[in-house]
């Protein structure tokens, strides 16, 4: 017997019985635990548990905190929360709130007046130390904030704020309790705040799981929690599972109720399996888009800004690229978001458009397919990173071919997200793929589009659109808001300054014993409060 | 080695002892001073900026941060220093014992390290204290006969355990015992039933590894002269080849089980992943993606250092373990 022979059988035995081993049927089901016990598999430990310093984490800092108002998921109303009423002064220059009475903190402080206007200047000082961006933004145009009386505070700025109220919908402004108002921004991060809210954290073990316990007494949910008093859930367990198909397969045999962050291959898992649903978390935040640098030579032509927005097929490219919970855009923000407008007809895909567009420019065919004018090849650098969730080369490879169909050449430089930082900020760069922060408001736009404000530095200014973004933001009139955002944003579209791509969904797959698992802030933020377990 | 062998040679005088000591020490501080270098020097050589990516993460692109809150935290954490004076202070401190803190979390990093050090610590030797006996075991049936059924079929299933891909080895040891079976839970590192797992997981190719190293220096020593000569006096096969074929052949099987220290560490990255479990493996992973530059940096320089000590430890087994090192300056073993 040759030396290769004799191992054959050897393998075929231990592969068949490895195959055996990963094969072996479908997944007992244990015991589903406790009805009021709710399990998530989550695949990341928060860095810091304090929300105002960290948005990625919403799902850890948000169950400890409420905020002075809530949105109704429906109609986008602003809706009284931890403030009773509340009042829009001075066009937006200040505002008042009117606090619910009998509330308490976890630790058994009351909340005040006092202590909200203590809350702001916190936030304020928390975004001056340069450690809270997004509460920065929010608070644009601060002055001050000050207890009128035992129950009413007061909020003052310097030049009219029309985002603020919506911005008190964000975790980011959840109210936190003196106790850790008197914290250094360090402290808050490793232990977290107190907050009034329907959860305590009770134990938190580094890379493993972290857990929350009901807050008892808890009376003040908003209508938008669709329940009154405390929590049905008594514990809530956030385990932390980093790979996506052990994430699945717990929810599979029951070992969790819930898991996060569920892409095709977790799907495939789950397919054919009783007790299990998937359920999609939708986002409300601007799109999944290609940032478009204005003033890089080529791209600073409006006609090869507007044949790249008609020269993507939106819809096949979704259709072939992504799995559930993923759509084509409609427009520059999320289905969801307040500010949305239906523009599929102003991103619709029409080749033949893109190449009228590029001819009347001069650009012409070229011998390899490539435009040329004057000398100068039709050439953009797409820079996506690798790691993004759902984004695979293949898509953006099927984007190239689809623009070189129009004779664009495509170039795509795969980054991590660290050269993505760089390259950002370094305005040397061209086209590049982002998905804005999750914000409800038309102030989301302006951070992702204002020329000033974008992450994605080196844009050429747009004194037309910037002006509109700058004008919205201190227009406290809902309508006349309304109407400028609408101007901007058509002028953003029409113009290629942005092109969005897609609008993708959180994925998450729950046992059917799960009720209620609802996300009306945003994709990262259940609200726990009223799911229970059968 | 002539020299080694020549019996004239004295015994070991202690002026050379204590000078093998110093050289050993020497390595030592050699190898861990290396790792730190390279370590700092690919890490802030980079040209990525730690602060922007601390921002970018914390916001999740909501933005807001002006380039001015930017370089105010880049001053305070040091970052805008001359890179020699960055590496030398920052030398300075891990000599007194101040790691700094982290990027990311803000905190301190012995804090940080403490928090999970315990649960590398614990898989690491369960990982350990499967792999060596199983590997001598394994190697040891394989080996005593060469013309054996043992031999045939174990001789290479060091080589088909090492070729399994430790994630997937370890997908499929959950999805069999925790998700199908349900003896154990998926993740969660708490007591012995969550440690049973990725310690297997973790031993199985070091094993592998140990057991090859193992049988083919048996299979060497069996040939030697000597063995024919012990067997040929009428000693037991059992007795020739427990106490003289496999305390010879055990030398490099040392020599390498104090190398796998160093790989068990590395092999945590992949374990501790997949089975959900807190650890410096895990921790290093997520430092890396968000370059946290403190954090990647002790562990580096507390890998180093075990990985030196248990070198130094195995340095010093070798007289033990071999008479013939003790008589002159114990240079490298065969």
């Amino acid at each position: 017997m040759t030396r290769t022979t004799r191992q054959v059988p050897l393998a075929l035995a231990t592969a068949a019985t490895l195959l055996l081993a990963g094969c072996g049927g479908s997944a007992s089901s244990t015991d589903a635990g406790d009805a009021t016990h709710l399990r998530i598999a989550y695949g990341w430990y928060p860095t810091c548990f304090d929300y105002a310093q960290s948005n990625p984490f919403a799902l850890f800092g948000r169950q400890v905190l409420d905020t002075l108002l809530s949105e109704n998921p429906e109609t986008g109303e602003i809706e009284p929360y931890l403030a009773e009423s509340w009042e829009t002064l001075e066009d937006g220059r200040a505002y008042e709130f009117t606090l619910r009475e009998g509330v308490t903190f976890s630790n058994g402080e009351e909340l005040t007046a006092q202590v909200v206007a203590d809350n702001f200047e916190t936030l304020r000082t928390l975004a001056e130390q340069g450690v809270s961006p997004t509460v920065d933004a929010y608070l644009r145009g601060y002055h001050h904030a000050e207890a009128l009386d035992e129950r009413t505070v007061r909020i003052a700025f310097d030049e009219p704020n029309a985002g603020f109220l919506q911005a008190n919908t964000e975790g980011q402004f959840g109210i936190v309790a003196p106790e850790s108002l008197a914290r250094t921004p360090e402290q808050r991060c490793a232990e977290g705040t107190v907050g009034t809210g329907p959860f305590v954290l009770d134990e938190a073990v580094q890379d493993e799981r972290v857990e929350y316990v009901r807050r008892d007494g808890y009376d003040w949910a908003p209508a938008a929690h669709g329940r009154e008093g405390e929590a049905a859930l008594e514990r809530v367990t956030i385990q932390i599972v980093p790979e996506e198909s052990v994430r699945a397969a717990g929810v599979l045999s029951g070992e969790y109720d819930v898991a996060y962050s569920i892409t095709d291959s977790g799907l495939a898992q789950a397919e054919g399996q009783d007790g299990v649903q998937t359920v999609l978390a939708p986002d409300r935040s601007v799109v999944n888009t290609l940032v478009v640098n204005t003033a890089d030579p080529v791209l600073a032509d409006p006609a090869v800004r507007r044949a790249i927005q008609h020269g993507i097929d939106r819809e096949e490219f979704v259709d072939t690229f992504y799995g559930e919970g993923v759509e084509p855009a409609t427009d520059v923000v999320s289905r969801g978001h307040r500010f949305h407008t239906d523009r599929g007809e102003a991103l619709a895909h029409d080749p033949d458009l893109s190449r009228s567009l590029l001819e009347e420019a001069g650009w012409r065919v070229g011998e390899d397919g490539v435009r040329v004018r004057d000398g100068q090849r039709l050439e953009v650098g797409l820079t996506f990173v690798g790691s993004d969730i759902g984004a695979s080369t293949a898509g953006w490879e099927y984007l190239q071919s689809g623009l070189a169909e129009i004779g664009v050449a495509l170039e795509l430089n795969q980054v991590s997200d660290a050269e993505q930082a760089d390259l950002r900020a370094s305005g040397d760069w061209q086209l590049a793929v982002y998905q804005g922060a999750s914000r409800g408001d038309a102030d989301g736009i302006a951070a992702f589009y204002h020329t000033e404000l974008a992450q994605w530095t080196g844009q050429a200014p747009r004194p037309e659109v910037d002006e509109l973004l700058a004008e919205q933001a201190t227009t406290v009139d809902p309508e006349r808001r309304r109407q400028l955002v609408d101007e901007a944003v058509t002028i953003l579209v029409e113009e290629g300054y942005g092109i969005p791509l897609f609008d993708s969904a959180q994925v998450l797959l729950a046992r059917d014993s799960v009720r209620d698992l609802t996300f009306p802030v945003n994709a990262w933020e259940p609200i726990l409060h009223r799911v229970t377990k059968d | 080695m002539a020299e080694i062998l020549d019996p004239t040679v004295p015994p070991a005088a202690p002026a050379r002892r204590a000078g093998h000591a110093a050289r050993r020490a020497g390595s030592f501080a050699a190898v861990v001073l290396s790792a730190y270098t390279l370590a700092f020097f690919l890490l802030y050589a980079l040209p990525s900026d730690p602060v922007a990516l601390m921002l970018e993460r914390r916001s999740s692109g909501a933005g807001g941060a002006s380039p001015e809150r930017i370089a105010a935290l880049r001053e305070a954490h040091g970052l805008d220093d001359p890179l020699l004076l960055r590496y030398l202070t920052t030398l300075g401190r891990l000599l007194t014992g101040d790691l700094g803190t982290s990027f990311q979390s803000g905190r301190p990093v012995p804090e940080v390290l403490a928090a999970v050090a315990p649960g590398t610590l614990s898989l690491a030797a369960a990982a350990l204290v499967i792999a060596v006996p199983f590997s001598v075991a394994l190697a040891l049936v394989t080996s005593w006969r060469s013309d054996g059924l043992a031999y045939r079929l174990l001789r290479h299933a060091p080589a088909l355990i090492a070729a399994i891909p430790a994630f997937w080895l370890g997908l499929l040891l959950l999805r069999l015992f925790s998700f199908t079976l349900g003896w154990v839970p998926s993740s969660g590192g708490e007591g012995l039933a969550g440690l049973v797992l990725p310690a297997v997981a973790l031993a199985l190719p070091v094993s592998a590894a140990l057991a090859a190293v193992l049988v083919r220096s048996l299979d060497d020593v069996r040939q030697a002269p000597f063995v024919e000569l012990l067997t040929a006096r009428g000693l037991p096969w059992r007795r020739v080849y427990l106490a003289h074929v496999a305390r010879n052949a055990l030398l490099p099987f040392v020599t390498l089980a104090g190398l796998t220290v160093g790989g068990v560490l590395v092999g945590t990255v992949i374990t501790e992943t997949v089975f959900a479990r807190a650890g410096l493996g895990r921790l290093l992973a997520s430092s890396v993606e968000t370059q946290d530059a403190p954090v990647i940096l002790a562990i580096t320089v507390l890998a180093a250092l075990v990985f030196a000590t248990v070198n130094l430890a195995v340095d010093l087994l070798y007289p033990l373990l071999d008479p013939r090192l003790r008589r002159e300056n114990g240079g490298a073993p065969a």
